[in-house]
């Protein structure tokens, strides 16, 4: 090979910008190169521009829950050739998936009566944090987030998080009627939970993840027919009804809703596109068992399907969809996006979480769930 | 306006004509010339449109002297491509919605340009559009280095570069030995 020009330090920028954030292994291969590519990549100016440049983090992983009775990796990686992560901390069948979110994995144990029934792991670190049993309320489902006010999610690793818990005082809980529901949110700065108002509640929550847009966060309720909302400024928790939609739906389509402020300010829910998800899928088969899983926040607006052939992440905008595992009975999946570049003295990550994240993602999310909640019961009829 | 016609008439009458030309002509460091669409330089190189801007184009072709005539040539082929394309809804939006990405992926014929590029031509035409300051120039050659990399090995990498390495043997095994994931098929 003839010998190229020795490039100026900007032109060697440019290019090391834009290896792919999808294959982490890159960046770390390049900053063996010589130390004045380790110095690059490894500084804070490269780190911003390179997430500046690449927009939205990518997916490096996922974690998931099947109905199995055999272990199963509950943790991902994208690339499983090249996996930077440690090993999974939800190992165990009693441990459950709860979300992932500014580089954290949230799981919970079904140990009626451990110390800790909440887990927040980072992958890329290693580190645990065991979230003390709130004492007088049982946990139903629960979100994690970075604890930082302002933080673009630049690195978030290692810093403070809050912990949002939907649960119920425990003689409610033990009497099996749910009729108030209340947020816990644990701070690992101060190591303390705080509750809001217990509101009326008479629905039943989905064990799948929740959705932060903007300042509240969503979990499904009924299969997608009803939706929790919790406020993180505010404190407060509303249940707002999804509009009637079960009814005349066309099978196996995805039908996208939104809530957008209507003509007099107030909002309503209005109907979006539907996406066929028979001409996407590679299967000729009728599709059965489907069913919205997970959703990815900010990023390339992407909703997780599982069928009976695998679970498919179907990009909306593009109408485009990739598998992304076989099939099995999938409950949840969580997927994990971050950055990932080499660092001195160990490794050094970034993670972002896109903040102009649209606010009805989770809405239309939530109306997908129902549709194929709906085919499933069509299938079944 | 009244038209001074003393004694710079001349003068005038000439950067009247320079002004009323379509074209530029540049100058690469071995002397040799090259004319290509005032519109398209100013358009896709922040120099040269600051160039065009202040006067400072020379009629009989303005001195690029860090510049060689293959890579020269190259610049202005991709500036005559670039004004005879039609630009995709991709590349005239600017609009950056909440799911996209700063970066464009390269056009087909922005593909196929440095695609036939010989290894010291793309990497010429790299320096050629970071002088310039052609954005999208740079996009495209950068794009293209960056894909010449994947799965490539630190060795490899150098090669591609021409990089020494600066690395002692024992700190190249103590930083792999770190991050061994990343090195799944060495």
């Amino acid at each position: 090979m003839a010998r190229p020009p020795d490039l100026i330090d900007d032109a060697v920028t440019e290019i090391l910008l834009r290896l792919p954030p999808d294959d982490p292994a890159c960046l770390v291969r390049a900053s063996l190169v010589c130390k004045a590519w380790r110095e690059l990549l490894t500084g804070p100016a490269f780190l911003r521009r390179y997430r500046a440049f690449h927009g939205a983090p990518p997916l490096l992983g996922y974690s998931h829950n099947v109905y199995d009775e055999v272990p199963y990796a509950r943790f991902v990686a994208a690339d499983a050739r090249a996996s930077p992560f440690s090993a999974p901390a939800f190992g165990r069948l009693n441990w459950w998936v709860l979300e992932c979110r500014h580089g954290r994995v949230l799981g919970q144990s079904f140990e009626r009566h451990a110390s800790s029934n909440l887990l927040v792991w980072d992958p890329i670190t290693g580190v645990q944090h065991q979230v003390p049993v709130h004492m007088t309320y049982f946990c139903h489902t629960a979100a994690v987030l970075c604890g930082v006010a302002g933080c673009d999610h630049l690195n978030c690793h290692g810093g403070p998080f809050l912990v949002v818990s939907i649960c119920i005082p425990y003689e409610e809980e033990e009497e099996q009627a749910v009729d108030f529901i209340s947020a816990c949110v644990y701070s690992s700065e101060t190591g303390a939970w705080t509750s809001s108002p217990s509101i009326q509640f008479d629905a039943y929550i989905e064990e799948r993840p929740s959705l932060l847009a903007r300042d509240a966060l969503y979990f499904t309720l009924q299969q997608g027919r009803r939706i929790l909302k919790y406020d993180l400024v505010g404190q407060g928790l509303q249940v707002i009804d999804a509009p009637d939609m079960f009814d005349g739906l066309a099978y196996g389509n995805l039908h996208l809703w939104s809530w957008q402020a209507g003509p007099y300010g107030v909002a309503e829910w209005v109907q979006g596109r539907v996406i066929k998800l028979s001409t996407l899928l590679p299967t000729t088969g009728p599709l059965i068992s489907l069913g919205v899983i997970g959703f990815l926040e900010g990023g390339t607006y992407t909703i997780f399907v599982s069928t009976d052939v695998g679970i498919f992440a179907v990009m909306p905008k593009s109408e485009q969809m990739k598998k992304v595992c076989e099939g099995g009975f999938h409950h949840a999946i969580a997927p994990y996006m971050s950055f990932y570049t080499p660092g001195t003295g160990g490794v050094l990550i970034f993670n972002l979480y896109n903040a102009l994240c649209a606010p009805y993602t989770f809405l239309w999310c939530c109306f997908l769930l129902c549709s194929l909640k709906s085919f499933s019961q069509t299938i079944s009829k | 306006m009244e038209v001074d016609k003393g004694k710079g008439e001349a003068e005038e009458t000439r950067k009247v004509a320079e002004a009323d030309r379509d074209t530029v002509t540049l100058k690469s460091s071995d002397g040799k010339l090259f004319e290509v669409s005032k519109e398209a330089a100013a358009r896709l190189s922040t120099v040269l449109a600051g160039m065009i801007a202040g006067g400072s184009i020379d009629d009989n072709g303005t001195d690029l002297k860090q510049i060689g005539s293959e890579a020269l040539e190259n610049v202005v082929d991709y500036c005559n491509k670039h004004a005879n394309s039609i630009p995709s809804a991709a590349l005239i939006s600017s609009s950056i919605s909440f799911n996209t990405a700063p970066f464009k992926e390269p056009e087909e014929w922005e593909r196929k340009f440095v695609d036939r590029l010989s290894h010291d031509a793309l990497f010429d035409l790299v320096e050629a559009a970071n002088f310039l300051g052609m954005e999208r120039l740079l996009d495209v050659t950068c794009h293209k280095i960056s894909e010449m990399m994947k799965g490539k090995s630190p060795d490899q990498i150098r090669e591609v570069f021409n990089i020494k390495n600066d690395y002692t043997k024992e700190e190249l095994e103590e930083i792999r030995q770190e991050l061994a994931w990343a090195f799944y098929d060495d």
